[in-house]
């Protein structure tokens, strides 16, 4: 075997290493170098393998490192095309689909290794001038990082944690401890807090999609829930509506944020430290989560079991967008489904033994992306994946699917609430939405109608023992807690007024110029 | 230097990593532009190496 001239390879490890470090160079204060390491470790190993296959068949080092270099191109710059012209049309007819995407970069590809292994020519110039376009490409990301490095230290170093608030700049997130020496425990009730993501009104469903969910609510009244058939979430995004239940309080204004990194990483911090799990951890509950990798934060020392949950490269959001720009976004959709439906299926069939399996009073969280989109079971939980169930920005798509999708989630909750009951009747089960559904949707400025249905959520509440008076239709989720913690732990705090606040939460919008306007009075007039 | 090295992967490292909350921006404008910078390089560096060809190709043809 002749020697390797590294020069005539270099090129190629260099393609293969420069889209992951461009990505996270320019993300770099919402990504972490952990997420970084494992695309590298992979992208190089495949490079490598793929070069000695090549050459073991070539016989020619310099070709094998032109062809590779030529196919990481190509393949690092699939995804970035397809998303580009994804959705356009030629005469109607929508030329850039995967299938037809695909074969262009195959043919693409076949020729320009045909052109490489049948060339005379010395190709001693052509390969010094790659490696410089390599290493400049490599180079040039270094400005990005200075610049990405130097933001991410002003905000670390700007945040001030301790133990009653978070502060960031001018936005404060107060807790109330001062009710922690109040919480007085005699009986501590297993707590179930079940979100289905997604989860309609039933009026609203009625009014809207004509789809009559009330025999569920009937079930669950008959069980002993406290169902009302129209109620409203504070917030159309999950994680917006997640941070604040279980902050038990409306987010902090962002009106003069410095930056939406920084406001987002104000965010990130309140779910990790947040009052609910804080309170439960001091009671001496057990905390267990269940959710897709990449929701809500918590703090590891909260936590202390998980279950069904997926490790793979996909479940961060850095490693999410990566293979998304890649030519294995196409194969990587549909292994992503196969997780969710997976997941989702686990998570009804765990969920039920809990209690048996603890010793200790338990707090379960579990978030289930079901009804939400994109649909992966018929109404029996029939294998129904394929076809687009939501657009770009992310609005809901198909009305069918997504009724198909609660009917499988009612027949679920139903025995999932049957078996926590038979194991423990006196636990709480909360079963709670985090938003409607959103069909047609203007983001920007988005109808009254609109705002109803996507505010529209499922409460229910089963609290054995508890004063039903408590309870009050139009409660929404930021007083879900406080009202749980008030009525078994003998704390003192003071419910809010139910207040709902927009801002445009669009796969595009959601992390920008976050202002949050009221639009109560929209919605509930 | 080992200092300075891991010092860097440390601040790196210490970044807070707020998933949930994060936008990861897939970067098509930027790769474009970075993209064509590296091609304008590759033109530049070609144009050295086949400078002295190019440059006596056209004074012989010049002289005829």
């Amino acid at each position: 075997m002749t020697q390797i001239n590294k020069t005539s390879i270099l090129h190629s490890f260099l393609f293969a290493i420069f889209p992951i470090l461009h990505l996270y160079s320019i993300n770099l204060i919402e990504a972490s170098i952990n997420d970084i390491v494992f695309p590298i470790i992979t992208s190089i190993s495949i490079t490598g393998i793929l070069l000695i296959v090549s050459r073991l068949i070539l016989k020619d080092w310099t070709k094998s490192g032109f062809i590779i270099s030529f196919l990481l191109v190509l393949s690092f710059s699939y995804g970035h095309i397809y998303y580009f012209v994804n959705g356009m049309t030629l005469n109607e007819f929508e030329f850039f689909r995967h299938r037809y995407l695909l074969l262009m970069f195959l043919v693409t590809f076949v020729t320009g290794a045909i052109l490489i292994v049948r060339t005379q020519n010395k190709l001693h110039n052509l390969k010094k001038v790659i490696n410089a376009v390599a290493i400049t490409l490599i180079i040039i990301t270094i400005p990005n990082f200075a610049f990405g490095a130097i933001s991410a230290l002003e905000i670390n170093e700007n945040v001030e944690i301790s133990p009653d608030s978070i502060q960031l700049q001018n936005h404060k997130m107060s807790y109330e401890l001062i009710n922690l020496s109040e919480l007085n425990s005699i009986e501590k009730p297993d707590i179930y807090y079940i979100l289905l993501d997604g989860y309609g009104g039933t009026k609203i469903m009625k009014q809207d999609l004509d789809f009559d969910n009330y025999g569920f609510l009937s079930e669950l009244t008959n069980k002993g829930f406290f169902a009302p058939d129209s109620s409203f979430s504070n917030y159309p995004s999950t994680l917006w509506v997640m941070s604040s239940l279980f902050s038990m309080n409306y987010l902090p204004s962002p009106e003069n944020s410095q930056s939406d990194a920084e406001y987002n990483f104000l965010l990130s911090e309140i779910s990790k430290n947040n009052e609910v799990m804080r309170n439960f951890d001091y009671l001496g509950y057990e905390i267990i989560n269940f959710q897709p990798k990449g929701f809500v934060p918590f703090s590891s020392s909260f936590v202390d079991q998980t279950f069904c949950q997926q490790e793979n490269l996909g479940q961060t959001k850095f490693g999410n967008v990566l293979l998304r720009t890649t030519i294995l976004s196409f194969f990587y959709n549909q292994l992503l489904l196969e997780d969710d439906r997976t997941s989702i299926l686990c998570g009804f069939s765990e969920i039920s033994d809990l209690t048996e399996k603890n010793d200790n009073p338990i707090f379960v969280y579990m978030h289930l992306r079901i009804p939400h989109p994109p649909h992966v079971f018929g109404p029996n939980g029939e294998y129904v994946i394929g076809g687009q169930s939501q657009t770009e920005e992310g609005s809901f798509i198909d009305e069918q699917k997504y009724v198909d999708s609660i009917k499988f989630a009612n027949k679920k909750i139903l025995k999932v609430v049957e078996n926590i009951l038979e194991n423990n009747e006196k636990s709480i089960i909360i079963i709670q939405s985090d938003h409607g559904f959103d069909f047609g949707i203007n983001y920007e400025n988005p109808s009254d109608r609109s705002l109803k249905q996507r505010f529209s959520n499922i409460n229910a509440i089963y609290s054995p023992d508890a004063d039903k008076d408590i309870f009050y239709e139009g409660m929404t989720p930021v007083n879900t807690f406080r009202m749980i913690f008030n009525e078994y732990f003998d704390a003192s705090y003071v419910m809010l007024e139910d207040r709902m606040y927009y801002h445009p939460y669009g796969s595009g919008s959601v992390h920008k110029d976050i202002i949050f306007k009221d639009v109560t009075e929209d919605i509930l007039n | 230097m080992y200092k300075k090295f891991f010092g860097i992967i440390g601040i790196f490292a210490s970044f807070n990593v707020l998933d949930a909350f994060a936008y990861i921006e897939p970067g098509t404008g930027s790769i474009i532009v970075q993209g064509l910078i590296g091609v304008l390089v590759g033109v530049v560096i070609t144009l050295k190496i086949y400078w002295y060809k190019l440059k006596e190709r056209f004074s012989q043809n010049s002289k005829k």
